[in-house]
């Protein structure tokens, strides 16, 4: 299928089992990634991302399941694959990297070995054509001296390093998709600053699709194409980067921008969401962010608002904020 | 001008660091012996006027943490003098020093691993300032009642563990416990680090609000510049052990003197509906153990020349009250 998008996630509900019985996790979470887009999922701890992520690779924990919904992989459906099946995919079409690079990386095979045999998992090769791609990997994502490093073992490489490392992996088979989990945010800023620069012109040569997640919203706002904000396992808002920044449609959202140091004058009172954000054993009824909502109404505490889309955009509120999304909730 | 509430001159502090397996095999390999002196903060000499923010910034490792641990008498440095409200904590006489002590209290990043978890809030809180005879016992409960509105907690949970409070409240009882002996200084180690920014925005409120309402002095310490920007009245910027700039945060912010707080500013992903291309300084960290020679950022530095490698920048003053450590600032 040639117009399908590379990833196309539609209704995706996640749960775990837990002491306090089934919990869901992921409430009927919608988006979809181009080739060559960049996508950035953010919110707070806890509100979901990292377990859609994990659910999109098909690498939720034995607790987890997706209960329902769809994945489209280029076209191709993944949830009800077997694991067998899904392996073929992971790490050729999609790939994954996380905050802590070792999740990728093994501490006790040489850098050579791993990148080969993540080579040859998808591909036939000679062992020199399988070197010479290796090197060129590393010499992608800016390692210097290639040839020499790639006889190390990861623990030999500084933090910035080893994520580069386990950037090259996951790009090694040109993945349409490339779901990337906070890879950045425990590095320090000039380090964080050149992973941005090689991922975000990797992604570009390659049309890599790619989903970053991340709780920081200037990260994503330097990087991403489209912003999806997730609160309490739902999406709750999704638009353009310049539309969400310059006009946010859902209180969260516009709390979020407004709560950011740079964006306040110096010294005043920073602008403040109250309470905070709720456990999954405990989210309210209605709209989940009622309590901490200046805006909300009788109904916000009685029914979850559907999504409203408008202008290229989509929001779940019942009383949104952007211009344009009222007009549209006046007409319907 | 007011005399400063806290005066650093020429301090350093050195650790002795024990090589791990790899890198003890790496030295007997090629014969070397393994360096293994590392100076964490290397003359640093500042002050820091009553009633004044000053931020400290830089990345991991620079020595941020033990400076401030050192400002706040947790650990000794190996050089130089500090001194907090004219007491030199190192040489006073032992009740002047207990004082001083007092005066100056840390909040830290992670409350979870600086609050006992089998202790209630309440003792948590009131602890101290009884045994420093500051609160009678009896008053315990209304004193840390008190406290507890004033960090903007429910003095109703006074009886809970710290493992029934949210992240953003947990951080509250660590500002609760360390206004409790009454102190005048406030050092901040990445208090807010850990939280969400909603959450974050609460916190650095509430240290704003509690500046004005007593009259405290901090020193704050991030590797978050938005945040240092937000809180501070003058910044300090660190790497590898020295202070390299020293200035007043707007006029930092609109025009850097020393070339690394330039690479810094220019990174910090900001807030900004534009894609951005990420550019970078270059190179990597150079490790601590083996500090380049000279000014120690040359190796990364865009307009470094010969004599940088080779003769180490003074901080000095740059103008308008600016300090810098370069040769061209
Ligand atoms: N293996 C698991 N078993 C049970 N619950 C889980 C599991 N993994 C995640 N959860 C729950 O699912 C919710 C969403 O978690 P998730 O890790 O996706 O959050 P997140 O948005 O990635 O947060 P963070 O920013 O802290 O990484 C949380 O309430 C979490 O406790
Ligand atoms: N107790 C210690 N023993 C040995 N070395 C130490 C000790 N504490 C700190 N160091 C070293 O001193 C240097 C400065 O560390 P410090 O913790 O002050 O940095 P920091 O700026 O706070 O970093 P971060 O942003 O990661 O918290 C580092 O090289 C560190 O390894
Ligand atoms: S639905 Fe109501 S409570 Fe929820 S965000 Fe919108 S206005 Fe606020
Ligand atoms: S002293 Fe030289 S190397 Fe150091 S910051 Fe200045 S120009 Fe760069
Ligand atoms: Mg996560
Ligand atoms: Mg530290």
């Amino acid at each position: 299928m040639s117009g399908a998008p590379a990833l196309e996630v539609t209704d995706l509900s996640i749960a775990f089992q837990s002491r306090h019985g089934l919990l869901t996790a992921v409430h009927g979470v919608s988006f979809s990634v181009g080739r060559g887009e960049v996508l950035g999922l953010v919110g707070e701890s806890g509100s979901g991302k990292s377990v859609t992520g994990l659910a999109v690779m098909g690498l939720l924990d034995a607790a987890g399941r997706i209960t329902s919904g769809s994945v489209r992989l280029l076209g191709t459906e993944l949830v009800g694959l077997s694991e067998r099946q899904l392996r073929k995919r992971r790490g050729r079409d999609i790939s994954m990297i996380f905050q802590d690079p070792s999740t990728t990386l093994n501490p006790v095979l040489r850098v050579d070995t791993q990148i080969i045999e993540a080579l040859t998992a998808h591909e036939r090769l000679s062992q020199k054509a399988a070197r010479a791609r290796a090197v060129s990997a590393l010499e992608a994502v800016g390692i210097p001296s290639p040839a020499e490093r790639l006889t190390a073992y990861p623990h030999q490489f500084s933090g910035g390093m080893r994520q580069r490392l386990a950037i090259a992996i996951a790009l090694l088979h040109r993945p349409a998709v490339l779901i990337a989990d906070e890879p950045t945010t425990a590095l320090d800023v000039t380090i964080q600053a050149q992973v941005l620069s090689e991922v975000q012109k990797l992604a570009a040569d390659q049309g890599t699709g790619l989903v970053w997640i991340s709780h920081d919203l200037s990260v994503v706002s330097g990087l991403a194409d489209r912003v999806a904000v997730m609160y309490a396992g739902r999406i709750v808002e999704t638009g353009s980067v310049a539309d969400i920044l310059t006009d946010p449609a859902h209180p969260y959202t516009s709390g979020l921008i407004a709560s950011v140091p740079s964006r306040n004058r110096r010294g005043s009172p920073l602008a403040q969401i109250r309470g905070a954000m709720p456990s999954l054993a405990a989210v309210p009824p209605g709209c989940p962010f009622h309590p901490r909502c200046d805006f909300a109404s009788g109904i916000c505490a009685r029914a979850m608002p559907e999504p409203l889309a408008f202008a290229d955009r989509i929001v779940r509120c019942h009383h949104p904020l952007a211009a344009a999304a009222r007009a549209e909730t006046l007409s319907a | 001008m007011t005399a400063p509430i806290i005066a650093l001159d020429g301090v350093c502090r050195d650790f002795t660091r024990h090589a791990d397996y790899a890198e003890r095999l790496a030295n007997a390999v090629l014969r070397r012996a393994g360096p293994s002196r590392v100076r964490a903060v290397d003359s640093v000499s500042l002050t820091v006027a009553p009633g004044e923010v000053l931020g400290i910034v830089g990345e991991s490792g620079c020595g941020k943490s033990t400076l401030a641990r050192m400002i706040a008498g947790i650990l000794k440095p190996t050089a130089g003098t500090i001194r907090v409200a004219g007491t030199d904590l190192a040489t006073a006489p032992e009740r002047e020093r207990r004082a001083a002590s007092l005066a100056v209290q840390m909040v830290f990043q992670d409350p979870t691993a600086s609050l006992n978890p089998r202790a209630r809030v309440i003792d948590l809180v009131g602890e101290a300032p009884v045994a420093h005879g500051m609160v009678a016992p009896r008053e315990k409960e209304r004193f840390v009642c008190d406290l507890l509105a004033r960090v903007g907690l429910d003095p109703s949970a006074r009886s809970l563990f710290v493992h029934q409070f949210s992240g953003g409240q947990r951080a509250r009882i660590a500002i609760a416990r360390a206004l409790a002996v009454n102190p005048k200084i406030l050092v901040c180690d990445e208090s807010t680090a850990a939280l969400d920014v909603s959450i974050q925005a609460q916190i650095i409120n509430l240290f704003m609000q509690l500046r004005a309402d007593m009259g405290l002095t901090y020193v704050f310490v991030s590797h978050d510049l938005g945040v240092v920007e937000h809180i501070s009245d003058r910044i300090a910027v660190m790497y590898l052990g020295r202070v390299v700039e020293l200035a007043e945060t707007e006029a930092m912010f609109a025009e850097p003197k020393h070339p690394y707080t330039r690479a810094l500013l220019e990174e910090v992903p900001r807030l900004e509906p534009v894609k951005r291309r990420f550019s970078a300084v270059r190179g990597e960290m150079p490790s601590p153990l083996a500090p380049p020679p000279g000014c120690h950022f040359h190796p990364r530095c865009p307009i470094a020349v010969e004599r940088c490698s080779t003769e180490r920048p003074a901080l000095r003053p740059v103008g308008d009250g600016r300090l810098a450590a370069c040769h061209f600032a």
